[in-house]
């Protein structure tokens, strides 16, 4: 079980860093949308009961629905701008 | 460090790094981007009201904090508006 | 320490930094979503799951408003920018 954290952990780190770090806008919407799906995880790992279950699953859709409207929004923009 | 000493300093720094980036922020002259800078100072309170236990503020705070939002952008949105409409009859 | 409490910390920092250093409006959206990020992960951190789950229904609601209201701003001030000296020629 420990393992699993520490892999999952690592692959969070790594995202945070490289969506503080590029410059390109989609892929900082990329980068975020992989976070949440880390975060996810380890918030399901975390609790032992199945609250926790339902945290993560109410979670993940709300995520999926703000990466889905960050993205439409980009493709709007782009031919304001 | 414990964890609520932990999460206090956290929320501190981030009330402080809100507060002063809403005054002399870059680029702070558009209304838009100030309201963007608030915000960082209403997770700073979130937070400070996460270590002292306030379980019931915390959810009436994040509750609060979207109509808020929905208010906030109204009123800039008007205001671009009437700006524009003052500058064309004036010309 | 725990390694969710750890995540949740370097996202809120780099977050609340971002938010500031940043200047287009969409990568300020961005990074406040990693802000929320940071708070659900501690707010579960410390075993508050109805918050959380309150929480993380209203996280989609105030970035939706947000974009919704950066999208009329920016064809309000194009508009402006694009007809502003034409305008007053015309009504002469």
């Amino acid at each position: 079980m420990d393992i699993i954290e520490g892999v999952i952990g690592f692959i969070a780190l790594l995202m945070v860093f490289r969506i503080f770090l590029t410059r390109s806008r989609a892929r900082k919407l990329l980068y975020l949308c992989c976070l949440s799906f880390c975060i996810s995880a380890l918030i399901a790992l975390y609790v032992k009961s199945p609250m926790g279950g339902i945290v993560a699953i109410i979670y993940f859709i709300s995520s999926t629905l703000t990466s889905n409207a960050i993205a439409y929004t980009i493709e709007q923009v782009k031919d304001i701008e | 460090m414990e964890y609520i000493e932990y999460l206090l300093y956290l929320g501190y720094v981030l009330l402080i790094i809100g507060t002063i980036g809403a005054i002399v922020g870059p680029k702070s002259n558009d209304r838009f981007i100030r309201l963007l800078n608030t915000e960082v100072a209403t997770f700073g309170v979130c937070f400070i009201f996460l270590a002292y236990d306030e379980a019931l503020a915390l959810m009436t705070l994040i509750a609060v904090n979207a109509i808020l939002c929905l208010i906030l952008v109204r009123a800039i949105i008007l205001n671009a508006e009437y700006e524009e409409e003052t500058d064309t009859k004036i010309k | 320490m725990e390694i969710l409490l750890i995540v949740s910390g370097v996202c809120c920092i780099l977050g609340g930094l971002g938010v500031i250093l940043h200047t287009n409006p969409i990568n300020k959206i961005i990074m406040l979503g990693l802000l929320n990020v940071g708070l659900i992960g501690m707010i579960v951190s410390s075993y508050y799951l109805d918050i959380a789950i309150i929480s993380s229904i209203c996280e989609p609601i105030s970035t939706i408003i947000l974009l919704l209201g950066y999208m009329k701003y920016l064809t309000t001030l194009k508009k402006k920018k694009k007809y502003g000296r034409d305008l007053p020629i015309l009504s002469k």
